[in-house]
Formats: structure tokens, sequence, C-alpha cells
């Protein structure tokens, strides 16, 4: 009888590898799949839980997972996975493909988050400081420095399917760097539907989410000068006249001192505008104007292109 | 226990009832920006209809059953009680499928409607007053739970994904409101003759009662999804409302909260089957008592 022997029937997470986080790489034309697993030992009370990272490699998403699930003794638990992690590496295609399996498998949660770095596998491989798995870590880290920063990261899975779903399919995945066996967050990588578009460092991607109204209260660094920004409201003003479209974005932020408004203006002043609409400006349209929506829907990649887009910052008692 | 005690009970049955299977598919496929809209409508335009009916059904009733008007009163018990178990069948349905998919994926779905079929047999072989009892006791918990699950799910919901920045047109609302009427609002027209003839009590008010609750219990599922996924994603969505609960966190400790949503379902869908099936038993033994020389024992 289990009683007499010790033995102690292993539990759910013993039977299973409970997947902390996922990560997807690309090198050519094999894509890599990792899975950071906890192996809980709930049958040996004086083993403590241990982490260990899996690979597996495929001609695409489907195989290099289908490489990893053949090699393990027991199935993947993904019930419980919290990061999925995106390699520089990875086409738009593939990243597709990623999605897809995501949104597919009901056991991966909508609120996973999905981050980007340059080699998914070398993330993965570090030893996590405060937490059993690097996985959670890492999302408690975001957490952090989206407090920190004021940057309202939009990178939970179903946010991603939402912004897929918008007129202006872009969202921003935070970008995670790895120097001396340490990470760190350092800015974000921009994507426009499953096409990147733009990296930026922890400036641009504070300045960017005041531009595209995904920012509350943060700390920005603007040459030596570090100062709190808040943000108070973003609004919109849209002309269309001879094929031209004009757009005029007036940003209203509350910052300690009239100098440090100045250096917020000139650091926006200068951002590089890009001809993609990576501010979410046709869903401001057709959530405010409708008609001039249904007019230019069509042809909007090139007008937006070819038209103006200022952004004006004010204090808040300039209003 | 007398007729006028039951009423909380017949409440939160028609409640039930209400909410059915729609809390997990709303909004449905069609869905836009304008859905949320569209179904305070559709909410404003069912209520005087269910008011009207009651006073209908009670008509029907009252009526003489001579020849002739016997055999446009089977019609009416006739084509009512196929309805009503169409309802049944297409609840059983999406629950099996909700089952299939999330609750118990690696289970075979032939052996969960054996499983689901036996549960919904006890209920519909259940007395009277049993499946009022059940029928208020999940209610309460259901209420609990979806408010519960409602307020773990306000630090995620963002006001953005429903605020209408300019003034809608009554086509696009309309036609999001008729969505809604026809799959969720037109099956609520079966309850006055439930009230009617299965606990011949005939009172407005539990009808009335249950229609303002049922819709608040849609209300939250819809609010729910659509604060936390949008109108274009909740609508792309098979069971919108599960995937939201399952993004919510308590604290740091508690997450994937959707097991929760799976016992308001349950209840809610084994309620509607059961009143459904229990009805439309009913309306059959009254077609066959309009013509039958021997009367057999009505509930």
């Amino acid at each position: 009888m289990c009683g007499c022997s010790g033995y102690e029937y292993p539990s759910e997470t013993d039977m299973e590898y409970m997947v902390s986080s996922l990560g997807f790489d690309k090198n050519g034309e094999k894509v890599s799949a990792f899975a950071e697993i906890i192996v809980v030992n709930s049958g040996d009370g004086e083993k403590s839980p241990e982490v260990k990272l899996f690979e597996g490699v495929g001609e695409n998403v489907r195989s290099a997972l289908y490489s990893l699930n053949k090699g393990l003794a027991k199935p993947l638990m993904v019930k419980h996975c919290g990061l999925l992690v995106i390699g520089d590496g990875i086409d738009a295609d593939t990243l597709n493909d990623i999605f897809v399996f995501s949104f597919e498998n009901k056991e991966i949660t909508q609120a996973i988050k999905v981050v980007s770095t340059e080699n998914a596998g070398e993330l993965l491989s570090l030893k996590a400081n405060s937490n059993i798995a690097l996985g959670y870590e890492l999302t408690t880290a975001l957490k952090q420095n989206s407090r920190h920063t004021g940057i309202v990261y939009k990178n939970r899975l179903y946010e991603i399917a939402a912004s897929l779903e918008k007129k202006s399919p872009y969202y921003a995945l935070p970008v995670f760097s790895v120097s001396n066996d340490k990470y760190s967050i350092d800015g974000v990588k921009i994507f426009f539907d499953t096409n990147a578009v733009l990296t930026t460092d922890e400036k641009g991607a504070i300045l960017h989410a005041i531009m595209s109204n995904n920012f509350k209260n943060g700390e920005i660094k603007l040459g030596s000068e570090c100062f709190n920004v808040k943000l108070c409201s973003v609004k919109y003003d849209f002309s269309y006249k001879k094929n031209l479209l004009k757009t005029d974005v007036v940003i209203t932020v509350d910052t300690q001192n009239n100098d440090n408004l100045l250096m917020l203006k000139n650091a926006i002043h200068k951002q590089t505008v890009l001809k993609t609409d990576i501010y979410g400006i046709l869903d401001r349209i057709y959530a405010e104007k409708p008609e001039l929506f249904s007019k230019i829907k069509d042809n909007y990649g090139s007008l937006f292109g070819l038209g103006e887009i200022n952004f004006t910052v004010r204090g808040r008692g300039d209003e | 226990m007398n007729k006028s005690s039951f009423l909380a009970h017949k409440t939160a049955i028609y409640a039930l009832f209400i909410l059915g299977e729609a809390g997990i598919i709303i909004p449905y496929k069609n869905g836009n920006d304008k859905n949320f809209l569209g179904f305070l409508l559709a909410v404003l335009i069912g209520f005087p209809i269910i008011y009207l009916l009651c006073i209908l059904v009670k008509k029907i009733e009252n009526l003489n059953k001579n020849n002739y008007k016997k055999y446009f009163i089977a019609v009416i018990y006739f084509f009512v009680a196929v309805f009503s178990l169409s309802l049944g069948v297409g609840c059983f349905n999406s629950f099996l499928r909700f089952a299939a998919d999330y609750i118990l994926p690696n289970a075979s779905p032939y052996l969960m409607g054996i499983i689901f079929s036996f549960v919904i047999a006890a209920v519909c072989l259940s007395k009277r007053e049993a499946f009022y009892k059940l029928g208020l006791i999940s209610a309460v918990a259901s209420a609990f739970m979806l408010f519960i699950l409602f307020l773990f799910s306000v630090p995620q919901f963002n006001n953005d994904k429903i605020m209408l920045l300019s003034f809608p047109k009554l086509k696009e609302v309309s036609e999001q409101a008729l969505s809604y009427l026809k799959q969720t609002f037109l099956p609520v027209i079966i309850l006055p003759f439930f009230e009617g003839f299965f606990s011949k009590d005939n009172n407005k008010k539990s009808i009335l009662k249950g229609y303002i609750i049922g819709s608040l219990f849609l209300t939250v599922c819809l609010l729910n999804s659509l604060l936390i996924f949008g109108n274009e994603l909740s609508a792309k969505l098979d069971f919108p409302y599960s995937e939201a609960i399952s993004t919510v966190t308590a604290g740091n400790i508690f997450m994937r909260l959707d097991g929760f949503s799976y016992y308001v379902f349950f209840m809610s869908c084994l309620i509607k089957i059961g009143l459904s099936v229990k009805l439309a038993t009913e309306l059959f033994k009254r077609i066959i008592n309009l013509f039958a020389l021997k009367k057999l024992p009505t509930n």
C-alpha cells in the first residue's frame, strides 16, 4: 500500500511538463521552438522544483513544436504559460503561424505576454533571480517597467489579436536584450500586421507611447535630464483636401516645469514619422469621422504616406 | 407551499433561461462597434413584447375550447412546443460544443453528451418544486459569480473599446439589435406559456422581473467581453466570455478563473433545456387532452 512503501502518487503537474514560457527563433530556413519547463517534483519532498529549457527544430512552427514534443517523456501543459518570446529572425509569415498556433490552442491563455528579443533561446536560457522560472520573472519585470516608464504595453495575446482587427493593425512588443548573463528592457519593436517596421530604444518607446496615446504617467530621460511626464489628453483633427490627408495631433501633458516641456516638444518634433500608420490614426478617423473614413479607406496606405501628420505638445496650463 | 411563495424561484428560473447559452456566445459573429447599443435596444424592444404576450397567453388559456377553437389552440400549442424543443436542442448543442472545446477538451464529446443527457433527464423528470428550488439556488450562485468575476476583470477594462465618438446611424444599431432579438430575446416568448400552463400561475411579475435580471446577467457577460477584447475581436471568438475571464487574475495568485464561468453556463443551460422540455411535454399533453375522451394528468 502506498503508506507502507512511502510512495506518493504524483500530482497532475508531475504527469505533464508545466510550461512557463515559449520562445521561437529562425535561422535560415529552420525554426526553433523553446519551452521553459518547471519540473515540480511533488512526489519527492526533498527535491526542489527545477527549471529546464527544451528545444525543437523544424521547417516551420508546427514541425518545430512537434520536434520539441517528440523528444519529451511527458506531454506539455501550457495552461500556465505566461510569456511568448519572438526572436529577431522570425519573419512575417512565421510570426503569423506563431499567432495562429497561440490563438487556436485553447490551453494557452489569451493573457500570455508577447515580447521580442534578438535570440529567444539565449534569453530563455538565463537564470531567474527572483522567481522559479524566468518566464514569470520577465512578466513581472515588464509590469515594473510599465509603472516606471508610464508606457502602457498592449502586448498580451488578446491585445495583439485586437490590434490585428483594427483599421491600423499596429502593436509594440517590448524588447529584451541580453548582456553578461543579464537581461534588460531596451525599448520596443513596432509591428504593422506581422511586419516589423521600427525598433526603438527606451526613449523612443516612451515618445511613441505618448504619440499613440498609450502612455499614462512615467519618467523619461532626455539628454541629461530625467523628469516625470503625465499625459493629460490627445486630440485629433483631420482635413482632407485635394487628395491630401492632414492630421494634427495635439498632445497635452503635465511636466514639472517649462524647460522639461520644451525638451519634450523638441524630442517629439524630431521623431521620425513613418510612412506606415503606427499611431492608430485611421482608427481615430473611423471613430470620429465615419464619412471621411469611407472616402479614404480604400487608398489609405498611400494617402497616409503622402500626407502630413503634425504632433504638437502643449502644457496643461496652455489649454 | 402556496403558489405565491414560488415567485422568487420562477423569477430566478426565467433569469437563467434568458442567460441560457447566450451568455457564453455573445456578442454574435456579426458584431461591430454598435454592438452594445444594439443589445440595449433589443432589451428595450423585448420588454413590451413579452408583456403583451403574457396578456395574450392568458386569453388563449381562457378560450372556450369548443370544436373549431380547439384546433386553433392545438396548432398554437404544437408550434410553441416544437419551438420550445428546438430551443432546448440548440442550447444542448451549444453547451456541448463549449464543453468539448474548453471544459473537457481531451474527453470524447459522445461521452459528455451522454452524461449531460442523463443530467437533463433527471432535471426534466424532477417535480415542479425541485426544479424551482434548483433554479433559485443556481441563480443566486450564478449572480454572485458573475458579479465577482466582473469586479476582478475591472483592472483590465479599457473604456475606449466601446466608446462611441460619433453619433451612430439608426440602421447600424438596428441591425445589431435585430441579431440580439432573433437569437437571444425571441426565445423568451415561451416563458408566458410556461408560466401559464406549467406553473398555472400566469403571474406577469415573475416573468418581467426574470427578464430584467436575465438581461442584467447578459449585460455583465457582454460588457466583460467587450471591455477586454473590444468589438471586433469579441465577435471573432467562439466563446468570448470564457476567453475574457481566462485573462483575469485575482492578485498574483489566482489565474485562469474561467473555471468559475463553467458553473454559470452549466446551470443556465441546464435550466433552459429543462424548462424547454418541461413546457413541450406539458403542451403535448394538453394537445392530447383537447381531443382525448379521458384526460391525461397534467403537471
